[in-house]
Formats: structure tokens, sequence, C-alpha cells
């Protein structure tokens, strides 16, 4: 029972070597039943036609004898004649027939189909010509014995062939698992295990073969690792097609946004400036309407507004450009500190109410290679800055260092400093998140970075140090000779 | 105009040039102004003088924006002072009803618009 199960077992995990047993061993077994079949009815007909022989050669060794017992009438001689050759093996039965009808018999008769009888006459020679035909003896045989030993043999034949059958089987059954089946099996599993991502690991089967030594399964093996190359190929030209559609996308999704942020930023940031103008000209001329004296602070306040202004929409024009990579440089050999002094004097006459200096370690011009209108352009941007982000009591300094390869022009104000969460983002313009955050975050950005820009298109650095109630400084460094880039 | 006990109006805006005006053009009408450049500052006033009638915020600023100082304005006074945003974005209700404020002002504005809302809200 558990042998059945076993086998059915077998049968369902490996048909095709179910399949091959089932077949060796019927053809094995047909074969030998037909060999044996053939083998068999040559030696019984050989057993048969000896025995014949073998009838012939006793009654010729007996022939004389008898006819002389039967010549002379000697019964006894005669009885003694034919019992010794009832003695010979298979011989069962003798039937002698005189010619004068007389009949002796020896032996039990034999019935049925498995005998045979010979007859032979018995001749009595008198002279040189004369003959007597004395009678007729027959001599049956029983073929009993010759079938009962040819079936014993065919019994031991099939027995033996039997069981040469199975191990010769189950040997071819090892010998095709070894080359065969365990291979095709992992085959399976690899093929089951193989997905697109994973196309690097080969099919490799556990094989001892030489190298020279190519077969079936090489070949198959070959042609599957071809395939998940050239698979593995498509796949990774097609992954990369991919990312870069989507790198392509994520920068056209990104510019659209930054545009749109911009467009925010601008609108945005022109509010303020329009605010303070138009409110302090409405104070004005509600002033001047009930005949009092129109705030004296008010038109410098105006005057400096305009200009901040102005410098927005200039700045927003160059960003703007900017992000088009529009903006050259038109270099002229320009002395920085004269450079800085005027700016700081047209602060001074903008905003008299601050306290503005500018301090220098060198007292002789220092001439270098940039664009005075776009580095006077970063260097308004910083003081400006300096002063919206500080109280108005307070001053504000620019110092000017001659360093060995550059000149470094810093801004200090005496202001809150700048909180650590914004430090990180100072320098770009359009920070990550909503437009929520664009008005969260103070409006530093634009101005900065137009400015780092600039500096990194003179090969400048531009930096700032700020700490908590006590102030920032930013400063920029600018080479003093072009450097090679 | 003195007669009346004095409104105490707050600004906290960090441009100083509309500050200077708000506060200039307030005394004017008799109104008692305190200014703060950050919603820190504002705190801090809050904290020397007592509660204002009125606040006007600004919604960016350094240090302590408009979001930061409604928020713990809120939690430490409830709602004992009436807010009015000022504010350059382009859905001003919206900054306004996310502070809870009672009012806002959208950038650019006159001095008639600001008196107006002043006069509306004040408590």
């Amino acid at each position: 029972m558990s042998l059945w199960k076993e086998v059915r077992q077998y049968k369902r995990t490996n048909p095709l070597a179910y399949r091959l047993l089932v077949y060796i061993l019927l053809v094995n077994s047909l074969l030998t039943l037909i060999t044996t079949a053939i083998q068999l009815y040559i030696d019984l007909n050989w057993e048969i036609s000896s025995l014949e022989n073998r009838i012939e050669l006793i009654f010729s060794s007996y022939n004389s004898s008898i006819t002389n017992a039967l010549w002379s009438y000697d019964i006894d001689t005669l009885q003694l004649n034919l019992e010794g050759i009832l003695h010979f093996p298979n011989i069962k039965y003798l039937e002698l027939t005189t010619s004068n009808g007389e009949v002796f018999t020896e032996g039990i008769p034999v019935k049925g189909p498995k005998r045979i009888t010979r007859a032979f006459v018995l001749w009595h020679s008198a002279g040189k010509s004369e003959t007597f035909k004395l009678g007729t003896l027959e001599i049956t045989a029983s073929l009993k014995g010759i079938y009962e030993s040819f079936f014993r043999r065919i019994l031991i034949i099939l027995i033996t062939n039997f069981i040469k059958i199975f191990p010769t089987s189950f040997s071819i059954l090892f010998i095709f698992y070894q080359l065969v089946t365990r291979h095709l099996n992992t085959i399976i599993a690899y093929m089951r295990h193989l997905d697109l991502d994973h196309l690097e690991i080969p099919l490799t089967l556990n094989r001892d073969l030489k190298s020279e030594q190519s077969d079936e399964l090489t070949q198959f093996t070959n042609a599957i690792n071809a395939m998940r190359l050239s698979l593995a190929k498509q796949t990774s030209a097609r992954k990369k097609a991919v990312s870069e559609l989507v790198k392509a996308k994520e920068a056209a999704e990104r510019a659209s946004h930054l545009k749109s942020k911009f467009l925010d930023i601008a609108a945005h940031e022109l509010r303020t400036p329009t605010t303070s103008i138009s409110i302090m000209l409405d104070l004005a001329r509600k002033q001047r309407a009930k005949g009092q004296p129109v705030e004296p602070t008010i038109l410098d306040r105006l005057s400096e507004e305009s200009n901040r202004l102005s410098r927005l929409v200039v700045d927003l024009l160059d960003v703007s450009r900017l992000e088009r990579g529009l903006i050259p440089l038109h270099r002229v050999n320009t002395d920085i500190v004269s450079l800085i002094s005027r700016c700081v004097e047209r602060f001074r006459i903008a905003v008299p109410r601050r306290s503005i200096t500018f301090t220098k370690t060198e007292i002789k011009p220092i001439e270098i290679d940039i664009d005075p209108t776009r580095i006077d352009q970063v260097l308004s941007n910083l003081i400006d800055n300096a002063a919206r982000y500080s109280p108005e009591t307070s001053s504000i300094e620019v110092s000017l260092e001659s360093l060995p390869y550059t000149v470094r022009v810093s801004v200090i104000d005496h202001g809150p400093g700048i909180p650590k969460s914004q430090q990180d983002e100072l320098f770009t313009l359009f920070t990550r998140g909503s437009t929520d955050e664009v008005e969260r975050t103070s409006g530093l950005g634009l101005g900065l970075f137009l400015c780092r820009n600039i500096i990194a298109h003179h090969q400048g650095i531009i930096g700032f140090r700020s700490a908590a109630g006590i102030g920032s400084t930013f400063y920029f460094e600018l080479p003093k000779k072009e450097l090679k880039t | 105009m003195n007669s009346l006990k004095e409104k105490t109006i707050l600004i906290i805006e960090d441009d100083k040039n509309i500050s200077f005006t708000l506060e200039f053009f307030l005394k004017k009408e008799g109104y008692k102004t305190l200014v703060a450049e950050n919603g820190l500052i504002a705190l801090e006033l809050i904290q020397k003088h007592g509660i204002p009638n009125l606040i006007l915020l600004d919604m960016k600023m350094p240090v302590m924006n408009g979001w930061q100082f409604a928020l713990e304005f809120l939690n430490r006074h409830d709602h004992k002072s009436s807010i009015v945003v000022m504010t350059a974005a382009a859905d001003a209700e919206q900054r306004a009803k996310d502070i809870n404020a009672i009012g806002w002002v959208p950038k650019p504005f006159n001095l008639d618009e600001i008196l107006e809302k002043i006069k509306k809200y004040e408590r």
C-alpha cells in the first residue's frame, strides 16, 4: 500500500523518469520473452530429433539379436532384449508383431500427443539374396520428460531474466537522472525565480565537465544565458529611458513651479514699498489739507522707499534674466575703494537718520577687474538689508580689507541677528514649499540670491556671520586678478 | 479727543517706514500706539503695557512672524484683543482666517482704509 503510494508520488513528481522506467521495463520484458521463446523452440526441436536418432541407434544395436531370437523362437532371449531396450531413458512401450500375427508387448502404452512412435521391420537374411520379413517392432518414447525439463528451463530463464531487467532499468534511470533530470530540475527552479530585476545571476548547472566538452545541455544553458543577457540589456536601456523621462518631467515641473513662485514673490515683494509710499504720500496730503507742516522726515523716507522700489524692480528683472542665463558682466578696471565710498555716500544722503561708516585698511586705490554696476548693486543690497533689519538708532559699518589675493567687503549691522532656521536658506531664491512660506519667511531671498550669483560670476565668495541679539555681518571677497577658471 | 479714554493700538510691522507713518497718523487720530518690529518684541510690549484694544499685524517678519505671534498671543490671552492682518499675500482673507483674526487689510492700503478697519473692530 505504502509502496504504491510512493510510486504514485514518484509518478507525479517525476513524470518523465517514470514514463522512461515503464517503457524500459516493458521493452525489456517483451524482448526477453521473445528471445526466450525462440531459443526454447529451437532447443525443443533439437531434443525431439535427438530422441528420434537415439531410437534408431537403439534399434540398430538390438536389431540382430532380436531377429535371431525371433528366428530361433527363443522367447526368453527376445523378452530379455525387449526389457533391455525399455531401460533406455524416455522409452516407455514396445510392441512386436510377428508375421504370423503373434504380438509381444513390453512396458506401459503411452496415450495422448506427448509421444513419438517409430516402427521398424525385422528382416532375417538366409542367403545372399533371400530375406524373410519376421515382423515389425514399434518403439514408443514418451516426451513427458523432455517437456518437463523444458518447462523447468522456461521458468529458470524467465526468473533470471526478470531479475536482470530490474537492476538494469533502475541503473538506466539513475544514469538518466544524473545526466538529464537533475539538471532539468535546476533549470526549472532557475526559470521559476527569474525576474527582470535579477537578471545578473547566470544559469549554472552542477556538472563536472571539461570546458571543451559541449553537449545539448551546455548548448541549452548557453542559449538561456544569452537570452538573459539580451533581456538585461533591454531592461536596463528601458529603465534608463524611463528614468531620463522622469528626470526631464521633474525638471519641467520644477521650472514651471519656480516660474509661478517667482511671479508670486514679485507681486508680494512689490506690495510692501508700494504700501509704504502710498501711506506716506497719504499722510503728507492730509497734513497739507489741514494746513499743518509736512512731517520733516517724510520726504527722506519717500526718497529712500522709492530708491528701494527701483532697486527691487531692477532686482526682479535681473533675477528673471538670471534664471534664463542672461546676465552679462561688463568688466572694467575699477577702484573698489572709491566705488564703496560713493555707494556709502549715496545711502548717507538717502537715509540721513542712519549712521553709516566706511572703514578701510588701504587709503590708496585698489584696482580690480569687475563690473562696477553689479558690484554696486550687491553692496547696495547688503546695506539696504542692514538698514531694514536693524533698529534706526543703531549704526551700520562698511569695511574694506585688502588680503593677499582678494579684497573683502563687509557690511556690519547691530540688529537682532538671523534666526538659525532661516540661515540655511538665506541665499536660496525660491525655497521649497507652498507660497505660504514666501510670506512666513523674511523677504531677504531675492536680493541675496542675486548677490550670490553676481559674486559667483566674478569668481568671488559671499557669506555671513550672525549672532542673536548682537547683529549680522555680510561679506564678499573678490579676486584681485581674475582667476583662470 | 483726549477727554475720551485713549485706546491703544499695537502695530507689529518690520518695515520701519510703514510703522513710522501708521504710528504718526494714529497718534494724530487720538490713539495711543505701541510699535514692535517683530512678534517677539510685540509679546514683550504686551507683557509690559497690557493688552491693547487692537493689533495691526504684519505676517512676514524676521525673528517671530505673524503666524507664530498669533498662535502665542491667542494661547496666552485668548481673544481679549482684535487682530487685524496687514498682508501682501494674494489671499488676505484666508491669511486672516488661518490665525482667527477679526479682519484684514490687503497691502497696498491707504490711511483711510486702515482707520475704517480700526474703528470697526476696536474694543
